[in-house]
């Protein structure tokens, strides 16, 4: 019996003890099991409770999280099958999903920095290439998940080379307020992985939205997308050789806007920092490679010989935040100092090269979109060492 | 009346400030929690599975478009329309679109009035279409309200012939299931083949729907995934989008190329049988309906509609009663139509049925409608025998409607079909309640027919006393009918039925229209005894009556004027003997044997007698006047000395008769009148020489009674007499000398009972020397106890008296 621990709803993203455990009958006997009105689900979803299957609701003892028995799966009062549920909010939960820690990412990042193709090509990474290389596995957890790889992501972006389309605000658009839920085992180590996408307009008004706004202030790591091509020295050494993207906000405002939100709602003291690991990925690294040059490390080979090398990560951390520094002055990283406890620098890019009306020349070819990845593994104990 | 507005999509300028998703303008009016509200509930927009990721004007006109519905909580009713529009940054002055696809364009409206269920005069589907909505983008974020909001060209004739092509069910699914989760029950995803017909399903649907519904009525047109939208009422799920499964999710899913497996409410199949037939009158009779539930307006869909074809067995109940409340001029059409419903028992459809056919019954207008609509509702009521039938509505047949003679015969069958008299009256019950009875003449005779055939007096009462509570106006058709029933059944007796119908004015009369025609003795024997019952004084006028028509062997039956027992009474008796005796006939044995004990049974006469007396009459009757009950009669009738011919001793000849027993002798108390009145007669004759020789004829202890008890009257007026002991002397030598020994023992002895010895020694002292020897040889025979002998005596009657003796 394990002791209890506390997990966040990838749908409501408050956190529970699994020394309770809610379940939902799913029984089809509505005669003798008839629905009722749902309230807590009714508030997540912002509508009159629907009916729903009874909910039945157990324990553990002694701080013990609730188990299952083997063989005595959980029953509704009329005998009915059940399905597991979030305590909180009563969304269905992922399969086996209190059965490993669960970790969420929220990515942050202008519009157009590459943060839905970052998602995309790092799921399929984990699944092909990294997990192996830990000795481990990559699952989705959810049908969504799934479905939204293997009918939406992969065959666009992989089979057919083309970019993804925009992502839409978050608000009126429930498909982005599913997060993608996985699970990647590496050396062993379980890790639920829950992405949460969103627009790069959406952080402005975040404030704005009850529910959504928590994918942000409640999850376990943050990337911080920040597009070289959207940055004003950049722009100007890189115009003509890519299709730029339109200027949105700064990425130091934006960082400004997510430390205010951070504290408000984790209600963090100022003399604290923010104990949140943030990642901040400089992507469409491709882009870069004549401005930084073959030789900067960033462009080494990159191997996983079954194990995280931290100070590897650090160098190379270290290198990317100096070109941080160069190209968009000290202040980012001074406000990273200032107000978070861990953070790290990164080179990504997703695709590998830079899309040509929304195409891919040459396909995906991705490149240490894992880094960011692993260092959070390695901040959670994800990830052997 | 104007209407705020909302443009929503990806453009380099707009309320954000910097380029991307964003409300891109927007009525001033709008508060930031309502823009926000607006965008939640509208602003969003995926191609289905499967589009071209890189679509091209063409193909991008052909993504389904998404046109909404809700309603936003301190704004109202809001529409909007959502269409992709390909990349993120629209291109201008010549210049093409850039940037990534994915992008699509909002455009929402705000209804005026928070409290309108549309915008502006226009149902929410009504603006699909229409050239009010833009996808083009503003130079400026704040947008102007819009001042006129157009209809598209929805043509609802097309929409319903479009709709129309699914399978035969699939309507109904889909209207049952949008009026569930208006109902609060899950959110309706409709599975539609083609985007398409998106819209003329979402028409049909809302066009079908009572207004109240329809008003309240959210929706989306396309939604990527429609099981994720569960604020909303109805989404439509087209090929490319995620319908979601049938399992433990939280929608319900109705694809409309599929036959459903159960068939739908009664709305839903009236409204699609409608929509298949006639759209227009569909929509016509809903746009007028102010039900607020289906359940509510289905009766009135399907009445108003003619949609009556789609009525199941358990149906016919609610549509029943709906029809029973329009008024009639609202019943064109559905008449024969009523007659085609299925059959059902069950008992509230029955009531219904009767509540149709007593407000059919009461039409002020289109009687023959109404009629049309009597009949069918009668024809339920009757078809359904006693059951469910208890307390069915009174209809008077004096109603303006009466059914047709159809439905009258199935009554009529029914009631000659009884097998039982209860069964019997029990038809006819259900018929007088129902004004059956008195509608119809030719009914009414077949009626009475049965009646007077299957019915015995009992019955009849029973069945009279129902027509008189539940059908009196019918009552005097009916009696008169039953009447001449009977009298014709009547052949050769009295039917025992006429004292039922004697009370009513139309069944004597009938009975009399019988007797003066066929003047015989039956028919007029019938009328008479129904005069009768209704006045006994009718009597005498009767047997005249009768006596005109009776032959000889009719006089027999001429008691039965009296009932089937005859007559019984004396004054009744002696009218049947006055009778006879005016027609110069002996009565027959039976009657005088009647009268003969009617008289001994009454009281004897303390009046002078008359002719018509019982007594009188029966002293003509041959063999009747020695009876004991005449002879008595004549006694208390005629006391001596009353009329010339009738002296004491003939008197007590009478009277000693009246005392026999036997046939005809005295009942009890007339016995007691009897012995009374010779008692006293014979005291008051004591003086009359002719007394002793009278006695003669009454037996020996009869006459020692009556000497006995004659004596106690003279020990009385002797005790009074002012010389008592004188008095003594003159009773004991009188009859002494006219009465034998024994007979004047019998009377002295309570005649000097009370007399003392000194007393007697007193008397004996007074008595002539001739009587002497008798005197003492009395005295002898009763000597005068003691005192101790008197004292014991008193002792011993004491102790009887307390039963102290038993000791």
């Amino acid at each position: 019996m394990a002791r209890a621990q506390i997990m966040l709803c990838p749908y409501c993203f408050r956190r529970w003890s699994t020394a309770t455990a809610a379940f939902r009958c799913v029984s089809q006997d509505r005669s003798r099991c008839p629905h009722e009105p749902d309230e807590p689900l009714g508030q997540l979803l912002g509508v009159d409770a629907p009916l729903s299957g009874r909910v039945t609701t157990r324990r553990g003892r002694l701080g013990m999280a609730f188990e299952v028995k083997r063989g005595e799966p959980v029953r509704c009062q009329c005998g009915g099958p059940t399905k597991s549920i979030c305590p909180e909010c009563h969304s269905d939960l992922p399969q086996r999903f209190t059965q490993a820690p669960s970790r969420s990412l929220a990515l942050i990042g202008t519009k157009s920095s590459g943060k839905t193709h970052y998602i995309a090509v790092t799921l399929t990474e984990l699944e092909r290439r990294i997990a192996p290389a830990f000795a481990g596995s990559f699952t989705t957890l959810d049908d969504h998940t799934r479905n939204r790889i293997d009918s939406e992501l992969y065959p666009r972006l992989f089979q057919s080379g083309q970019v993804l389309d925009a992502t839409a605000g978050m608000a009126g658009n429930a498909q982005v307020r599913r997060p993608l839920v996985s699970r990647v085992t590496l050396g062993g180590r379980a890790s639920n992985l829950v992405f949460f996408d969103a627009a790069g307009e959406d952080l402005g008004r975040v404030d704005l939205m009850q529910v959504e706004g928590r994918y942000i202030t409640e999850s376990d790591g943050l990337v911080l997308m920040l597009d070289p091509l959207q940055v004003p020295r950049l722009r100007d050494l890189l115009g003509g050789r890519f299709e730029l993207p339109a200027m949105t906000v700064d990425a130091y405002t934006q960082l400004g806007t997510l430390v205010g939100l951070l504290r408000e709602a984790r209600a963090i003291p100022a003399r604290k920092k923010i104990d949140v690991p943030i990642a901040v990925a400089i992507s469409k690294l491709d882009t870069l490679r004549d401005v930084l040059g073959e030789s900067h490390p960033i462009f080494a080979t990159q191997t996983h010989a079954g194990r995280y090398d931290r100070e590897r990560s650090h160098d190379l951390s270290q290198a990317m935040r100096a070109e941080a520094v160069e190209w968009l002055g000290p202040r980012l990283d001074a406000l990273l100092r200032e107000e978070f406890e861990t953070y790290a620098f990164f080179g990504v890019s997703a695709l590998g090269e830079n899309p040509r009306n929304g195409v891919l020349g040459n396909g995906v070819a991705p490149f240490r979109v894992e880094d960011p990845l692993l260092w959070l593994l390695d901040s959670w104990g994800g990830v052997p060492t | 009346m104007s209407f705020a507005q909302l443009l929503y999509t990806s453009s380099r300028t707009g309320t954000l400030g910097s380029p991307g998703f964003q409300v891109h303008a927007v009525t001033p009016s709008l508060t930031p929690e309502a823009v926000n509200a607006l965008v939640r509930g509208h602003a969003r927009y995926e191609p289905p599975l499967g589009s071209p990721y890189q679509p091209t004007p063409e193909e991008r006109a052909e993504l389904p478009v998404a046109l909404r519905t809700t309603v936003v909580p301190g704004l109202g009713r809001v529409v909007s329309r959502t269409v992709y529009v390909g990349q993120e940054y629209r291109g201008r002055d010549g210049e093409p679109d850039s940037g990534r696809y994915g992008n699509f364009f909002t455009h929402v409206l705000v209804a005026a009035d928070e409290q309108s269920p549309s915008i502006g005069d226009l149902a929410p589907v009504e603006l699909w279409d229409s050239p009010s909505w833009t996808t083009d983008e503003r130079d400026s974020v704040d947008l102007p309200p819009l001042a006129v909001a157009e209809p598209g060209d929805l043509d609802l004739e097309a929409a319903a012939q479009a709709v129309a092509a699914a399978p035969a069910g699939a309507v109904a699914a889909a209207l049952d299931a949008v009026v569930a989760a208006l109902d609060g029950e899950p959110t309706t995803v409709l599975v539609v083949p083609s985007s398409t017909v998106t819209a003329a399903w979402f028409a049909c649907l809302t066009f079908a729907l009572p207004p109240q519904l329809a008003a309240r009525l959210t929706f989306s047109t396309y939604e990527r995934n429609p099981a994720d939208h569960l604020d909303l009422h109805l989404v439509a799920a087209v090929p490319g989008t995620d319908p979601g499964g049938t399992g433990y999710q939280r929608i319900t899913r109705v694809d409309v190329t599929e036959a459903p497996a159960e068939a739908g409410s009664l709305y839903a199949r009236a409204a699609e049988h409608l929509l298949r037939e006639d759209p227009g009158h569909l929509f016509d009779v809903v746009r007028r309906m102010t039900e607020p539930t289906c359940d509510l307006a289905a009766p009135a869909l399907v009445a108003g509609g003619g949609a009556l074809d789609v009525v199941g067995p358990k149906d016919v109940g609610l549509v029943v009663a709906y029809v029973a409340a329009l008024p009639p001029t609202c019943w064109a059409g559905t008449a024969d139509q009523l007659a085609e419903l299925p059959d059902d028992s069950d008992p509230a459809t029955l009531a219904a049925w009767d509540r149709l056919h007593a407000a059919a019954r009461h039409a002020g207008a289109e009687r023959e409608v109404a009629r049309e609509v009597a009949s069918a509702a009668l024809g339920r009521i009757l078809g359904a025998g006693d059951g469910g039938t208890a307390n069915l509505t009174p209809v008077s047949p004096m109603a303006p409607v009466s059914p047709a003679v159809a439905a009258l015969r199935q009554w009529v069958d029914g009631l000659e079909a009884a097998p039982s008299v209860d069964a019997c009256l029990s038809v006819l019950r259900r018929g007088l309640t129902l004004g059956l009875v008195g509608v119809n003449t030719v009914v009414d005779e077949m009626v009475s027919e049965k009646l007077a055939a299957t019915l015995d007096a009992p019955a009849l009462e029973s069945a009279l006393r129902d027509a008189a509570r539940l059908a009196p106006a019918a009552l005097d058709g009916l009696v008169g009918a039953v009447a001449e029933s009977v009298v014709a059944q009547s052949v050769g007796g009295l039917d025992p039925r006429v004292d039922v119908l004697a009370p009513h004015t139309v069944a004597r009369d009938r009975l009399g229209e019988h007797a003066r025609t066929t003047r015989s003795f039956w028919p007029t024997m019938a009328w008479q005894r129904a005069l009768v019952v209704l006045d006994p004084e009718a009597a005498r006028d009767a047997l005249t009556t009768l006596l005109r028509v009776a032959g000889p062997a009719d006089e027999e039956s001429l008691g039965l004027l009296w009932g089937a027992a005859g007559a019984s009474r004396p004054d009744d008796l002696a009218l049947l003997l006055q009778a006879y005796a005016q027609e110069r006939r002996d009565p027959p044995a039976a009657v005088r044997d009647a009268a003969l004990a009617a008289l001994a049974a009454a009281p004897l006469p303390t009046e002078p007698p008359v002719e018509g007396d019982l007594g009188y009459l029966l002293l003509r009757v041959p063999g009747a006047a020695t009876a004991p009950g005449v002879t008595a009669w004549c006694a208390a009738a005629w006391p001596p000395g009353s009329h010339p011919d009738v002296l004491f001793d003939s008197w007590m000849a009478w009277a000693a008769n009246g005392l026999a027993d036997g046939p005809g002798s005295l009942a009890d108390v007339p016995r007691r009148e009897l012995w009374l009145l010779i008692v006293r007669t014979t005291a008051r004759h004591l003086a009359d020489p002719r007394l002793a020789p009278a006695l003669v004829v009454l037996p020996s202890t009869t006459r020692h009674r009556l000497l006995a008890a004659v004596g106690a009257l003279v020990a009385t007026r002797v005790a009074s007499e002012p010389e008592a002991v004188r008095a003594a002397r003159d009773v004991f030598v009188r009859f002494i000398r006219v009465l034998d020994a024994d007979d004047a023992d019998a009377l002295l002895t309570t005649a000097l009972e009370r007399f003392t010895t000194r007393q007697l020694n007193e008397v004996e002292g007074m008595i002539p020397d001739a009587c002497l020897k008798q005197w003492r040889d009395w005295r002898e025979r009763h000597p005068r106890p003691t005192s101790a002998t008197r004292v014991l005596g008193s002792l011993l009657r004491r102790d009887r008296t307390t039963g102290a003796g038993d000791r």
